[in-house]
C-alpha cells in the first residue's frame, strides 16, 4: 500500500511539473513556431534565481517564487523583443538562437556555481504519516501548487482575452492577424508565460530534487517528448501526455532495472510517433 | 538583417568564451634551485573534463588539487633526476565529459604535446585513453577506475592506479561500517547503472561477504544522471523490514545519495546509509537536509582531520585558503602525481618504460595518504594498484567529521 501510494504521489508531482514546463514550450511553438531548445536552460535559471532569493537573501519561499517568476518572464519578453522578433520566424535561425541562449545560460551558471551541490530548502517541512503511508509536506505542497497553477493556466488560456488571442494565433496565424490581433503583443505575453512556467517548475523541482547547471537538459528531453506525443496545437494533449510520461517515469524504474527504464520510455515514444507522427491530439505542422 | 544578427551573436559568443578563458590562469610555480643543479621543466599531461557535466560534478576540484600538488612539489625542489631538478608543468586537455573527447585529449597529449606521463582521466573514461597511451608507451595514472576491461588490466602494462577507484573506496566505507556497526548484517545494495556493474559488483559482493554483510534481494541499479530517485526508494522499501542499512556503491553523485536518503527518511526509515563514492557528506546533506543525512558516511578526506598525513593536510590548507571552506578536497590525482614523482626519482630516469619497471619492482611506495603497496594481480589481472589508507567522513551533529583512516591492505 505504501509503495503504491508513494508511487502514485510521485507520478502526480512529476506529471504536474512536466506539464507546467511543457505548456510553456508548447505556447511558443504553437504560436510562433519556435522550437525552444533553450527552454531547459530557462527552467534551470529559474531554479538558480529562486535559490539565490531564498538561500542567499533569506527571502520567503513564496515571495521568492513570485519574484523569480516575474524576473524570468521579463527575461522572456526581452528575448522575444530583441532576439526572436528580429529573426522574423526563420525556423533555422530560431533554432540557432535557442541553442545560443541555452549555451550562454548553462555555461554562465557552470562558471559561477561550478561543482557546488545546491538544493532549494523545502517549501514545507515535516512528514504526514498514517498507518498505511507517509508523505512529506514538501511533496504535497509541490503537487498542490502544480495543480493550482495548471488550473490557473487553463483558465487564463480559455477565459481571458489575451488567452483567446493566443489560441487564435495558434490555430490560424494569418487569420488572427487579419482579425486585428496584435501579434507582437501576444507573442511577448506568450514568451513571458512560457518562461515563467519553466521557472516555476525549476524552483519547485530545485527544492524537490536539487539544482544543477545541466538539470535543464533532462527536463528539455521530457518536455519535447510530451510535446511531440501531444501534438502541435493541443493544450489538452499536453495535460494528458504529461500525466502519462510522469506516470511512466515514476512507475517503470520500480519494475525495470536502472537505465533500461529510460530506454523503454524512449522506445514507446518512438513507436507511437512512427504510428502517429502528428502525436495523439495535434495536427501535422508544415514548416 | 539576418547576417547582422548572426555576426552579432557570433561576436557575443566569442567575447564570452574569451572572458571565460581569461577568468582563471594557472599559476606558474617556481621552486628552489640548488647551486649545482640545472633546472628544467617536465610536462605532465592532465586529461580532465574542462567542460561538460563532469567538470561541474568532480573534475574542477580534482584539477585544483592537482595544480596545488604540482606547486607543492616544485616548491620543494621538483623531481630530482641526477643533477637536474624538473619543475612540473601540468598540460591539460579536455575530455569534454565524453569518451570521444577523452580519446582526442589523449591523442593531443601524446602526439602533439609529446608528454611521457599522463594523470587522469577521472570517472569512467580511462578505457578511451588507454588505446592511445599504451601503444605509445606513455605512463598513465587514471583518476578513477571501475575494474572494467582496458582500464587497468593485463592489456595495459603502462597504466597504474592508486586507491582512487570504486573498489578501494567501497572497501573503505564497508570496513568503516563494520567497525562502527558490528551487529548489522542485512543491507539494501544499490549502484549506478553505467555499464560497469558486471565487472565491479562481484568484487564488491566478495568484500561485503568477507565483512559479514548480506544484501537483501537483488542489487538495485539506478541511472546516475536521473532526476527523480523516488522509484528506487520505493524499491528499497519493498525489500521489507529485514533491511538494517543501505549501501550505495560505485560513484553516485550527491543528488542520487541525497535524494535516496531524503526519500528513506520521509518513509520513516532511520537506518544507517553508507556510500562508496568520494563525495562530501555536506553535499549529500544539501540535497537530503541536515537531519536526514545525519550519520551518513563516505570515503573522503575531512578538513582539519587530526589524523590527516602532513602533506595532505598542507594541500588541504592551501586549497581552503584559495577556494574557501566549502571547496571539495579531491586528492585523487594529486596522490598519483606524488607517486609519479617517487617512481621517477627511484628510477632516476624519465623514460616511461624504465619508470614503469622501477615502480613494478618497488616494495613500498610512500603516498600522501600513507604507505602504499603494489597489489591487484588477481582482481585486475595485473599488479598495478598502489593500495594505501583511505579516510572516511561521517556527518555528525550536522557537520562533516573525520570517521578515521581505513587500511585497505593488500588487494588480491
Amino acid at each position: 500500500m505504501g509503495l503504491l501510494f508513494n508511487t502514485v504521489i510521485n507520478s502526480l508531482i512529476l506529471s504536474s511539473m512536466y506539464i507546467l514546463a511543457a505548456l510553456g514550450f508548447a505556447f511558443l511553438f504553437n504560436m510562433l513556431r519556435i522550437f525552444n531548445l533553450a527552454h531547459g536552460a530557462i527552467y534551470m535559471i529559474g531554479g538558480y534565481i529562486g535559490y539565490y532569493f531564498i538561500v542567499e537573501l533569506g527571502m520567503n519561499h513564496w515571495l521568492a517564487l513570485l519574484l523569480t517568476t516575474l524576473l524570468v518572464a521579463a527575461f522572456g519578453m526581452f528575448l522575444e523583443r530583441f532576439l526572436f522578433r528580429r529573426l522574423k520566424g526563420d525556423f533555422n535561425l530560431n533554432i540557432m538562437a535557442c541553442v545560443f541562449v541555452a549555451v550562454i545560460l548553462q555555461t554562465t551558471v557552470n562558471i559561477i556555481v561550478g561543482d557546488k551541490t545546491m538544493a532549494i530548502p523545502s517549501f514545507a517541512e515535516g512528514v504526514f504519516r498514517t498507518a498505511l503511508f507517509s508523505v512529506s509536506y514538501e511533496r504535497l505542497v509541490t503537487f498542490a501548487a502544480g495543480l493550482f497553477l495548471l488550473g490557473a493556466i487553463i483558465w487564463f488560456v480559455n477565459k481571458t482575452r489575451i488567452g483567446l488571442q493566443m489560441q487564435a494565433i495558434a490555430q490560424h496565424r494569418d487569420g488572427a492577424i487579419l482579425q486585428g490581433i496584435d501579434i507582437n503583443r501576444v507573442s511577448a505575453v506568450a514568451f513571458a508565460l512560457g518562461c515563467a512556467l519553466a521557472a516555476i517548475a525549476g524552483i519547485f523541482l530545485g527544492a524537490y530534487l536539487r539544482l544543477s547547471p545541466y538539470m535543464g537538459d533532462l527536463m528539455l528531453t521530457k518536455v519535447v517528448i510530451i510535446f511531440m506525443l501531444a501534438g502541435a496545437g493541443s493544450i489538452t494533449g499536453i495535460l494528458i501526455t504529461g500525466l502519462i510520461l510522469g506516470t511512466l517515469s515514476s512507475v517503470l524504474p520500480v519494475f525495470i532495472s536502472g537505465a533500461a527504464s529510460d530506454a523503454v520510455i524512449i522506445a514507446i515514444v518512438i513507436i507511437i510517433l512512427l504510428i502517429r507522427p502528428q502525436g495523439f491530439f495535434g495536427y501535422q505542422v508544415e514548416m | 538583417m539576418k547576417r547582422a544578427v548572426f555576426i552579432g551573436m557570433l561576436w557575443l559568443l566569442l567575447a564570452f568564451l574569451f572572458a571565460a578563458g581569461c577568468a582563471e590562469q594557472a599559476e606558474a610555480p617556481e621552486g628552489p634551485k640548488s647551486p649545482e643543479s640545472s633546472v628544467e621543466t617536465l610536462r605532465v599531461g592532465g586529461i580532465f573534463a574542462l567542460t561538460g557535466f563532469w567538470n561541474a560534478a568532480f573534475d574542477n576540484s580534482i584539477m585544483k588539487m592537482l595544480d596545488e600538488a604540482a606547486i607543492y612539489i616544485n616548491e620543494h625542489g621538483g623531481i630530482k633526476v641526477g643533477d637536474t631538478q624538473y619543475m612540473i608543468e601540468i598540460v591539460y586537455e579536455d575530455t569534454e565529459s565524453n569518451f570521444d573527447g577523452t580519446a582526442s585529449a589523449a591523442n593531443r597529449l601524446v602526439y602533439e604535446k609529446e608528454v611521457d606521463f599522463i594523470i587522469g582521466p577521472a570517472e569512467h573514461f580511462t578505457p578511451a585513453a588507454t588505446p592511445v597511451t599504451e601503444p605509445a608507451g606513455v605512463l598513465l595514472f587514471p583518476g578513477w577506475y571501475n575494474v572494467v576491461p582496458d582500464e587497468i588490466d593485463a592489456n595495459t602494462p603502462y597504466t597504474f592506479g592508486t586507491c582512487q577507484g570504486s573498489l578501494p573506496h567501497g572497501m573503505a566505507v564497508i570496513k568503516s561500517m563494520r567497525r562502527d556497526y558490528p551487529d548489522i548484517k542485512k543491507i539494501a545494495f544499490l549502484s549506478p547503472d553505467d555499464g560497469a556493474i558486471p565487472y565491479i559488483i562481484p568484487h564488491v559482493e566478495k568484500v561485503l561477504k568477507e565483512e559479514g554483510f548480506e544484501p537483501v534481494g537483488d542489487l538495485i541499479p539506478f541511472p546516475n544522471e536521473t532526476e527523480d530517485f523516488n522509484p528506487f526508494v520505493a524499491r528499497i522499501l519493498d525489500l521489507g523490514d529485514e533491511v538494517e542499512a543501505v549501501f550505495v556503491e560505485k560513484s553516485p553523485g550527491p543528488a542520487a545519495v541525497g535524494n535516496i536518503t531524503k526519500g528513506l527518511r520521509e518513509a520513516g526509515k532511520d537506518y544507517p546509509i553508507f556510500c562508496g563514492s568520494p563525495i562530501s557528506v555536506a553535499d549529500i546533506a544539501t540535497v537530503a537536509g541536515l537531519e536526514a543525512a545525519e550519520g551518513i558516511r563516505t570515503p573522503i578526506a575531512t578538513r582539519n582531520d587530526p589524523e590527516m598525513p602532513p602533506v595532505a593536510a598542507e594541500l588541504a590548507r592551501r586549497i581552503t585558503e584559495k577556494y574557501g571552506e566549502d571547496f571539495p578536497l579531491s586528492y585523487q590525482s594529486a596522490i598519483s602525481l606524488f607517486v609519479l614523482k617517487e617512481a621517477i626519482e627511484a628510477a632516476q630516469s624519465l623514460d616511461p618504460t624504465v619508470v614503469r619497471d622501477t615502480l613494478e619492482s618497488m616494495e613500498r611506495i610512500d603516498t600522501i595518504y600513507g604507505p602504499g603497496v603494489l597489489c591487484g594481480e588477481e582482481t585486475f589481472g595485473i599488479k598495478h594498484i598502489i593500495s594505501h589508507p583511505l579516510p572516511v567522513q561521517i556527518l555528525k551533529d550536522g557537520k562533516p567529521s573525520p570517521g578515521g583512516w581505513i587500511e585497505i591492505g593488500y588487494i588480491p
